[in-house]
């Protein structure tokens, strides 16, 4: 238990490290932001005024205490390019993310899991090696080619899905079934592309962690004692490799704002990814920090919940 | 020997691809128990003998494989059974358990849970009392107190004797009439090494048990095996009953390891012996050749046969002789 | 598997030393020079003259396309050089053990618990665009891995016989790290380090197809964002061919990355069953 607590403690103390690094970065980085944001032209006073609005004209120490105040507040500034709080542009977005990647998960955990038990039993087959080829193909590559060549394939030689986006533009819908059908168009080929990717991993941890049972002596015991070879595979190679999925899971799930950046770019899904696109590109500091923040909570959060799945499912690890 | 035979194996012989190369790990082994019957194996680790009783149970890894031999368990060959039919003699009939009780408990599931699934295993229709209560039944019949809070932990929170005794629970489970047991206290404390074995000794009187009593360490063997056989390179070298073994031994082999016993007493009873058998020597000649002291211009011609001697010992050599005895 | 994984070392190596060395010497295949627009009025497809088409600009996709192993392998190295002297923190952290230790693994876990994407694109985007910077990010960035590698062997080598052998004739402790631990930790984190490599270039690719990288550059990103605007005015040719020799190079990476594995961690994993 004290190890949970601990993990707990540790989300707001990289939370505070993060928003330090942010603003001191904000504060050194070449360029002006003010004077970005007021446009070309601006007169000296209305850059002032600018400053004087959000702060800027205070001390050093003092700006960094509003700041930080602000950040655990939930006011973490304003989005100069979408004139609109950060926090609210993040949380808007955060949805179609979530969505997008729930997709990926509900076709690559299941799909992963098949191939690697499959690996993991026929090893050394023609089998295991064909997985073990897919496996390494996909590893290399990076999800947002794998999406490019799709888009291309199906988008724009056979033209049977659509380009981007996550609604096609201008379109009215007779029936509730009839937008969920579009969407599911939409959701497609990018779910796809971070799945196939994702699906890799999930095959050879599989396999890995079951081949390992498999030549364990509890396995092996299990089978002298007269367990069918089936209820061996399962309850006793199987069951053990869960805690390996989990960690891997985690990891996806934990890193996904980053892992769906270039995906969501190529697609144009109106996701977090996107939005770092866009930020990038307005050069839009207190926007790209936001996200910033926003990750690493994501992730010291997400990474909590699978410790807390550990501790359920490997009694092992309580000792701690 | 005597009694109606509960296992036999005649010729067998086991081989194991590793590294592009077969080896033969046990080569034309023989061996005979009957009912309440405990026979020692003992050679040194790499003697091949482990992988007989793996090989009884058909539990051997994918890289080996039975290349000849019977093995005949009341009566009935096993090596022409199908999987599911051998299946169902696993735990039943014939029971095992290994060196480290650690690995071969499972270390996710609870003990209870791994007691309950074997119970369930051979009595697929008993009823959830009755389970609990034969659960509680075994941990008591090895002699662990409180059985009820075993059940419910986990294998790395028991130390190593607790574990060996449940790995034992579950392997009487089903009451069988055969158990072969691996070195089963080469992981243990010396102190609990001797509980262990009596243990064993107990069990096999109240249930009727014969016990395969694989093992490295001599001292074991005295106090619990009727009969010996003595493994070297895959082959038996010498077999007779436990005195005639210690009192006049004659293979050059087993004279070493007595000897070496007596260097050690005290100490450790285990074989650390000079020299290594060197890897597969063929069927020509005599597998202790490189280190035996005793050869003769024979040896080196051909092979030894087995010959037997008064009071029902085989010895596989030709230097060994008639009389002696110490 | 007894030859094959050593033949197939030597072949994956071979086939990645001639890239590279192509991506060296550009002038053997191609007279043209990158990113330099013009050569047609438009989109061009593959002719005698241009083996792989031109781009919206007149630029030749070809000299682009080997240009980019070349920047691949300035990525490839440099990152993963930056990488591995900063991770060489892990194998002090895990020799001198103590307020080292937790100090350097303290770092190590918050470095980690920040997506590296995320903070790679906000560096960039912070300190520029230049090819140096990008460079610096992606290598600075990527060091916990390697490092918690470089840690984890220096722990279970530390116990082992030479070391103590070293200690106990007066060693001065950095040498003992340099002579006895050093080279004993390499092996593990070769493996390591060639899929770092291999994610080093992926990280520049995806940087620059953003748009966030060097524009001096002839990056395979960014001709694959510049493919993926060709394509709707049908020059598929400017987005497929840096796909197709970027796979290439990442598959055969990772393919030595798998082998080098093989060769190097094999026995500390997986114990033989006798």
């Amino acid at each position: 238990m004290p190890y949970l607590v601990k993990r707990l403690i540790q989300i707001p103390v990289v939370v505070l490290v993060v928003v330090t690094l942010g603003f001191f970065l904000l504060k050194f980085a070449p360029g002006d932001p003010v004077a970005l944001f007021a446009g070309e032209g601006a007169t000296p006073e209305y850059l002032e005024t600018i400053r004087k609005e959000y702060g800027l004209d205070r001390p050093l120490f003092e700006q960094y205490l509003m700041y930080m105040g602000g950040i655990f507040t939930g006011r973490w500034g304003y989005s100069l390019s979408f004139e609109r709080p950060v926090l609210t542009v993040i949380l808007e977005r955060m949805p179609y993310t979530l969505l997008l990647s729930f997709a990926a998960f509900l076709v690559a955990v299941p799909m992963g899991i098949v191939l690697g038990v499959i690996a993991a039993t026929h090893r050394s087959s023609p089998l295991d090696l064909f997985v073990s080829g897919f496996a390494t193909f996909f590893n290399s590559v990076p999800a947002f080619i794998i999406g490019l060549v799709l888009v291309y394939i199906f988008a724009v030689i056979m033209k049977v899905l659509p380009l981007g986006g996550f609604q096609t533009v201008g379109a009215t819908f007779t029936s509730f079934f009839g937008e969920l059908l579009d969407l599911l168009k939409h959701l497609i080929l990018p779910a796809v592309s971070l799945a196939l990717i994702w699906m890799v991993g999930y095959s050879r941890v599989m396999r890995n962690t079951m081949v390992e049972s498999l030549l364990s002596d509890y396995v092996r015991a299990a089978t002298s004692r007269g367990i069918s070879r089936p209820r061996v595979v399962y309850r006793h190679a199987f069951r053990n490799s869960i805690l390996a999925v989990v960690t891997l899971a985690g990891i996806h799930v934990g890193y996904m704002i980053g892992g769906v950046i270039l995906t969501e770019t190529v697609f144009s899904w109106f996701g977090i990814g996107q939005l770092v696109v866009q930020a990038v590109h307005f050069r839009d500091y207190p926007l790209l920090l936001g996200i910033l923040f926003f990750s690493s909570i994501w992730v010291g959060a997400v990474n909590l919940l699978v410790d807390a799945i550990y501790v359920s499912i490997d009694p092992r690890v309580k000792l701690r | 020997m005597t009694a109606a035979s509960l296992l036999e194996i005649r010729n067998l012989e086991v081989q194991y691809r590793a590294a592009g190369m077969e080896i033969k790990a046990v080569d034309h082994v023989f061996l005979k128990m009957g009912e309440r019957e405990c026979v020692a194996v003992i050679g040194e680790s790499g003697s091949g003998k482990s992988t007989i009783a793996n090989a009884v149970l058909r539990v051997l890894p994918e890289n080996a494989q039975i290349s000849g031999g019977e093995i005949l368990f009341k009566g009935r060959s096993l090596l022409d059974l199908k999987e599911e039919e051998m299946r169902r003699l696993r735990g039943k009939d014939i029971s095992m358990v290994f060196q480290d009780p650690h690995s071969f408990l499972n270390p996710v599931l609870k003990i209870g849970d791994q007691l309950r699934e074997t119970i369930r295993t051979h009595r697929p229709d008993i009823g959830r009392e009755k389970v609990a209560d034969r659960a509680l039944e075994l941990l008591t019949l090895v002699n662990i107190p409180d059985p009820g809070s075993i059940l419910r932990r986990y294998s790395y929170q028991l130390s190593g004797g607790m574990a060996q005794r449940v790995a034992l629970a579950l392997g009487l489970s089903s009451d069988p009439s055969l158990l072969l047991a691996d070195e089963p206290t080469s992981a243990l404390d010396l102190t609990i090494q001797a509980q262990v074995i009596r243990l064993l000794k107990g069990l096999m009187e109240l249930l009727h048990l014969s016990v395969l009593l694989i093992t490295h360490d001599l001292s074991l063997v005295s106090n619990i095996a009727g009969r010996v056989y003595v493994m070297y390179a895959g082959r038996i070298v010498e077999e007779d009953h436990v005195d005639g073994l210690y009192r006049n031994p004659k293979h050059p082999y087993t004279i070493l390891l007595l000897e070496a016993v007596k260097k050690l007493q005290g100490l450790e009873s285990s074989l650390q012996v000079a020299g290594e058998p060197a890897g597969g020597q063929g069927e020509s000649l005599c597998p202790f050749l490189p280190r035996c002291s005793r050869g003769q211009p024979l040896c080196r011609e051909k092979p030894p046969p087995y010959r037997e001697f008064h009071g029902g010992k085989k010895v596989l050599c030709w230097a060994a002789e008639e009389g002696g005895g110490k | 598997m007894t030859k094959s994984p050593n033949r197939s070392l030597w072949i994956l190596g071979l086939v990645l030393v001639l890239l590279f060395l192509l991506g060296l010497m550009p002038g053997l295949l191609t007279d043209k020079e990158v990113l330099k627009s013009g050569y047609t009025p438009g989109l061009a497809p593959p002719s005698r003259d241009f083996p792989l088409g031109t781009d919206q600009l007149g630029r030749d996709v070809f000299t682009w396309v080997i240009h980019g192993t070349r920047v691949a392998l300035y990525v490839g190295t440099a990152c993963t050089s930056i990488c591995f002297g900063i991770a060489l923190l892990g194998m002090f952290a895990g020799y001198f053990g103590g307020k080292v230790d937790q100090v350097v693994m303290r770092i190590t876990d918050l470095t980690m618990s920040i997506p590296r994407f995320v903070l790679i694109v906000v560096f960039a985007t912070l300190m520029g665009s230049d090819f140096l910077n990008i460079i610096l990010i992606i290598g600075t960035l990527s060091w916990p891995t390697l490092a918690r590698i470089m840690r984890a062997e220096t722990l279970s080598l530390k116990e082992r016989e030479f070391v103590l052998s070293a200690r106990v004739a007066g060693s001065h402790s950095l040498d003992i790290v340099f002579f006895e631990i050093f080279p004993n930790v390499l092996p593990a984190v070769i493996p390591a380090m060639a899929l770092q490599f291999s994610l080093s270039i992926i990280d520049e690719i995806a940087i620059s197809f953003l748009g966030l990288g060097d524009p001096n550059v002839a990056s395979w990103g960014r001709l694959i964002s510049v493919g993926k605007q060709a394509v709707f005015a049908g020059g598929w040719w400017v987005l497929l061919c840096p796909i197709i020799m970027c796979v290439f190079m990442l598959v055969c990476l990772n393919l030595l990355a798998d082998r080098l594995n093989d060769r190097f961690n094999p026995r500390l994993r997986y114990g033989g069953q006798a």
